[in-house]
């Protein structure tokens, strides 16, 4: 220890607190700044196509298309009659009502509207002497006669029983879907609950799923997001009054903790950046993250200013200290956020970008910010008992007792007697054993097993019983299911698809489908209605359910359908100039794995089956947009935790000058981040686009926790040069506000698991569980690596200033 | 123990049919039979009042013992639509699909092979005569004939380019096939040669059946009856006493079988109609509401009185006389019938 590298840190403390003016007011500033950019350009909304990764092959596809074929967020309503069927009148009345209704909804495609009293519904009949296409139901049936005239109608047309009508005839289906760009998902909600409200009687029930509906809901959810994050927030200050009981101790975290925030979220304003609700879970985690870093900073000045009694002193010594752990956990974990941009999903890049920035903000809120807040503070009344002092003063023995200090410690403290005996005994083999077993063993199986996408989307946000899972319920097991998957087949040349071979294929495909992938539960492709009107062709004799061979026959026919539909209709199945067509496949369930599946199953099939002029490429619709998603999400998670875990290890070398020192901290927090994966498998909480980043985050808390341990044992170390003492001093000094600030921020997330949103529940559990982890972690582990490594080896060369 | 357990099941099991009476059509439905995905069935022959067959769209042969009750289905090698199936016996049969495919069994159904047609017509109908002798007929106008078993076929196409869709033969000699446009030709002498007889309809004619040279009745388009009585030398429309309602909005009818004096036809929206007087009146059998919703492709009468009919998705219609018995969709039909 040179004498003027050690000054390095009490330099930059004292220069801060001699600019304190300056400094304040160019942090008042930008603050203020930032809280404009807050109030008026922060949207906290979901944009669909923030979630696409646009350079996916899916993605492209999707884009390309999208104009034809239609939008892939399409949400589906089913109207179910309890007694009778659904020909009567009051129940086709509420279906066309439903249908008028949601064409003037903000955002909606018109040419994706449908139902059963669209006119785009068609029915394909021999007339006396010609071939009538026409719509099923032209104007609302009154009479009995015409009633069953639909009936009969909804049976001869191939694909509308099954799709449109269930097989029961007790509930109908009606589709709209909804652009990207124009989407309100707050008018959205609202409307559609106007239009349930509205359509439900006694004998009439309106279920409503759906992509749309789905991010609707959550966005109703937005404003109860609020309510519980301010429960959070205040319980963390009832935590800190009941732990500190001074003004500063209250006082400082909590603005530390604001001005992150602002800054974070004023900075995405400035970047212009929509804000996801289910995202807002890593703000309100990032926030604590900075409360966490400023309680260690004023418990170290308590601590501190008991041995000195100087204010002053008290504050330069204390966070000189505090510098070093606090910077390198800053950058850990600033870095390790950022690396999230590897993703190529816009709204994961975002977060890496204003996440990395929040943490970074942690340093001018906490480790700028504090030191000079404060010298505007009294100084915390004299204690009777000090805590254990550090540096020098610690190497007297009497200042060893541990007495309780402030009366809100004692429970802390307990919990810190547990803890120490594991760095020393034969428990520090044992912890680090266990540990080893633990991460080795368990990271084996949980790579094994855990899989990215394991339920559906709706199922993973919201609880199981809740109606936008219910509804899906319904639309999955009585129709032939509401997600699609849409192969593209691209002719490479104008009327490539009015061929045999092309158009048996399209049929084909479908057929292989639903007898092949299990989740499938029908297939609709420009063949099928090819066929039907070519046995109208044919005196409607069922024997002409064929397709056509000759290509003047198809084109024929094609003219047909096209010059019987308005603008637009048929796009979704063939482009206007024969060139290209879809095979729109519909799935009653799905999770990433039936969607693999499914893609390579296709991808064997057209493998096999190659077709002139023809080339076909997958995957379109939400299924393909969700595999694209889900793909990113799957390997930037790796990358991203990959990063975290040599970002820790290299900053560790570098800072405790050690190889084996980086392992001490790399081993717990894979220990922890095994027990999370575990955790997730067990309680079935799926790991997806918005649950993954939270993990991620979640790993940095664990690194924060470390190293504030991890310096401090190497200071106590370095001063009192006995290990057993240094670990009893560290536990009980920055053990216990590691302690304080797990269980605060526990106490303050336990809330969330009482969430309306079945997401934000679980990312509460899960982030109760992170912390608990990561504290014992810190707290058990780190002092035992330590031991088993050898403090010499390890924490020796440890700059302590 | 068992037995009484059985029985109460039993009980149970009616009481709920009974209750629900309604329901199980639907429950049937929403099964893969008869659901969506269930093959159409175009096409049946019964070689006596137990053994049966019958074919559908994506290369579906069914087989029952049981006079249609269970269904089985056999092993062919083909996805291609089945448009024709004739048995000649228990052992000996074809079945005929699109664009000129024909698969051919000497053991019933338990293999089949593949013959080759002259040219690539879809192949609506056939009749074999004898295990050697066969006739095919389809569109453009095209019969073809084996007199080997169907290693060879000879092209005895129409010169007309029109649909044939039903061939019968009295003997080996009088046959008779009809198509397109109300056409219906005839042959006296084996079918060397093939002369057009006046039906007096422009409908559509999808099938024909004689019950001796002389007696026949052909069947179409909206509901259009063609009865001889002179081997087709002339044809007289039948006209049905349809109800109100029904005589603007004709249905129909693909496939006829007579038996003596009596008769059965069936078409388009569960249309099930019934001669006892050899085809001068018909009589409409009643269906469920839910039966009309699909069209019936084929009959086979299996005595005087029952019949069994096949159409759309795989559904099976049992009748006695004027009466519907059972439904249900291959492989199973059951007996609880739904209510009117």
């Amino acid at each position: 220890m040179t004498e003027e590298k050690s000054n390095i840190w009490q330099k930059i403390i004292e220069w801060q607190l001699r600019q304190r003016y300056p400094i304040l007011a160019v942090i008042v500033l930008i603050t203020a700044f930032f809280i404009y950019e807050l109030a008026f350009k922060v949207n906290i909304t979901t944009d669909f196509f923030e979630l696409y990764p646009p350079r996916h092959p899916y993605i492209q596809l999707y884009k390309q298309y999208r104009s034809m074929f239609g939008t892939a967020n399409v949400m589906s309503m089913v109207l179910e009659v309890k007694n009778g069927d659904i020909y009567n009148k009051d129940t086709l009345k509420k279906v066309d009502r439903i249908t008028k209704d949601l064409l003037a909804v903000k955002g909606v495609d018109p040419l994706q509207v449908i139902s059963l009293t669209h006119p785009r519904l068609k029915n394909f009949g021999v007339g006396s002497n010609a071939i009538s296409v026409g719509p099923i139901i032209k104007v609302l049936p009154e009479t009995p006669e015409e009633l069953r005239a639909v009936k009969e109608k909804v049976y001869s047309n191939e694909g509308v029983r099954g799709v449109y009508v269930t097989l029961n005839d007790k509930a109908t289906l009606i589709y709209a879907g909804f652009w990207e760009e124009g989407l309100d998902l707050r008018n959205l909600f609202k409307e559609m609950q106007r239009i349930k409200k509205e359509t439900e009687d006694a004998n009439h029930t309106l279920y409503i799923t759906g992509y749309p509906m789905l991010y609707a809901w959550i966005a109703s959810y937005t404003s109860k997001l609020y309510q519980i994050f301010i429960f959070t927030g205040l319980i963390l200050l009832g935590m800190l009054i009941y732990y500190f009981r001074t003004i500063i101790g209250v006082i400082v975290p909590i603005t530390s903790g604001l001005i992150s925030a602002i800054w974070g979220l004023g900075f995405s304003g400035v970047l212009g950046y929509n804000i996801d609700p289910l995202i807002l879970v890593i703000p309100m985690l990032l926030s604590a993250r900075a409360i966490s870093h400023s309680v260690q900073c004023l418990e170290r000045y308590h601590q501190d200013y008991a041995v000195y009694g100087d204010k002053k002193k008290a504050i330069i010594k204390s966070y000189t200290y505090l510098y070093k752990p606090a910077v390198v956990s800053i950058v850990t974990d600033g870095l390790g956020v950022l690396t999230i941009v590897v993703c190529t999903i816009p709204l994961m890049q975002k977060l890496g970008i204003i996440g990395s920035f929040w943490i970074i903000s942690i340093y001018v809120s906490v480790v700028l910010l504090n030191p000079i807040l404060v010298t505007f503070f009294p100084p915390p009344k004299p204690q009777k008992n000090p805590t254990p002092p550090t540096g020098q003063a610690a190497m007297t023995s009497e200042t060893r007792d541990v007495g309780v200090t402030r009366s809100g410690e004692g429970a802390y403290l307990v919990a810190c007697k547990f803890c120490t005996s594991f760095g020393v005994s034969w428990k520090k083999w044992a912890s680090v054993i266990v540990m080893m077993v633990v991460t080795v063993v368990g990271g084996i199986l949980v790579s094994v097993h855990v899989k990215v996408g394991d339920t559906s989307a709706g199922r993973a946000i919201l609880y199981d019983d809740h109606a936008y899972n219910i509804a899906a319920r319904k639309v999955n097991t009585e129709f032939v299911g509401s997600n699609q998957m849409v192969v593209v087949a691209e002719g490479n040349k104008k009327g490539a698809i009015a061929n045999a071979q092309a158009m048996k294929t399209l049929e084909d495909m479908g057929v292989y489908a639903v007898d092949n992938i299990p989740s499938v539960g029908g297939a609709i492709t420009i063949s099928d209605m090819t066929k039907m009107v070519f046995k109208v062709f044919h005196d409607g004799y069922p024997k002409w359910l064929l397709l056509p061979e000759d290509p003047n026959h198809i084109e024929q026919v094609f003219r047909l359908v096209g010059g019987s539909s308005t603008g637009g209709e048929m796009d979704k199945y063939i482009s206007r100039d024969y060139t290209n067509a879809t095979v729109i496949i519909f799935f009653r369930d799905y999770n990433n794995q039936v969607i693999k599946d499914a893609i390579s199953t296709l991808k064997k099939y057209i493998a096999e089956h190659p077709v002139e002029q023809v080339t076909f490429r997958l995957a379109g619709g939400i299924l393909g947009i969700l595999a694209s998603v889900n793909e990113e999400v799957e390997y930037s998670y790796w990358i991203s935790m990959a990063a975290i875990f040599i970002l820790t290890y290299v900053l560790c070398v570098m800072t405790y000058r050690s190889f084996t020192a980086g392992l001490i901290l790399i081993f717990p927090l894979a220990f922890s981040q095994v027990l999370c994966d575990w955790f997730m498998l067990a309680m079935k909480i799926d790991l997806n686009i918005s649950s993954l980043p939270v993990a991620a985050v979640g790993v940095g808390v664990g690194v924060d926790y470390g190293l504030y341990i991890l310096s401090r044992l190497a200071e106590e170390y370095q001063w009192q040069g006995n290990y057993e003492s240094a670990v009893f001093t560290a536990i009980n000094t920055t053990g216990k506000a590691v302690i304080f600030t797990a269980t605060s921020l526990i106490g303050g997330i336990v809330l969330w698991i009482f969430s309306d949103m079945k997401f934000q529940s679980e990312m509460g559990m899960l982030l109760c569980f992170l912390m608990f982890f990561n504290m014992l972690g810190a707290l058990i582990l780190i002092p035992a690596m330590v031991a088993v490594l050898g403090p010499e080896r390890t924490i020796r060369k440890y700059k302590v200033d | 123990m068992k037995k009484r357990t059985h029985i109460i099941i039993s009980i149970l099991l009616g009481v709920l049919l009974y209750l629900s009476q309604d329901v199980v059509f639907a429950a049937k439905a929403k099964q893969k039979e008869g659901g969506i995905g269930a093959p159409h069935i175009l096409s049946e022959c019964f070689v006596d009042a137990k053994e049966g067959w019958a074919c559908g769209l994506r290369g579906t042969v069914y087989h029952t013992t049981d006079g249609g009750m269970k269904w089985e289905q056999q092993n062919i090698d083909t996805e291609v639509p089945l448009l024709s199936i004739y048995f000649l016996n228990s052992q000996v049969g074809w079945v005929g699909g699109k664009t000129g495919t024909v698969f051919h069994t000497v053991d019933g159904g338990k293999t089949w092979k593949a013959q080759a047609m002259p040219k690539k017509r879809h192949v609506f109908a056939l009749k074999a005569l004898s295990t050697e002798k066969c006739w095919a007929a389809g569109d453009w106008g095209s019969i073809f004939y084996t007199a080997d078993g169907g290693n060879t076929w000879e092209d005895k196409t129409l010169e007309k380019d029109l649909i044939m869709y039903s061939i019968d033969f009295q003997g080996e000699k009088e046959g008779w096939i009809v198509g397109e446009y109300g056409t219906i030709m005839h042959t006296a002498d084996g079918g060397i040669t093939w002369t057009e007889q006046k039906s007096g309809t422009e409908n559509t004619l999808f099938s024909v059946c004689f019950i001796s040279d002389r007696e026949g009745v052909a069947v179409g388009l909206s509901n259009t009856i063609l009865r001889t009585e002179d081997g087709g030398r002339t044809w007289n429309k039948i006209e049905m006493n349809l109800p109100e309602g029904m005589k603007d909005d004709l249905r129909s009818i693909y496939s006829v079988k007579m038996r003596g004096d009596k008769g059965i036809a069936v078409g388009d929206r569960g249309w099930i109609i019934t001669t006892t007087d050899g085809g001068k009146t018909w009589k409409i059998t009643q269906v469920p509401l839910d039966v009309s919703l699909f069209w019936c492709c084929a009959v086979q009468m299996l005595d005087d009185d029952r019949a069994v009919i096949v159409g759309m998705r795989s559904i099976v219609i049992m009748t006695e006389g004027d009466k519907l018995k059972m439904m249900g969709f291959m492989p199973v039909v059951s007996p609880p019938m739904p209510k009117k």
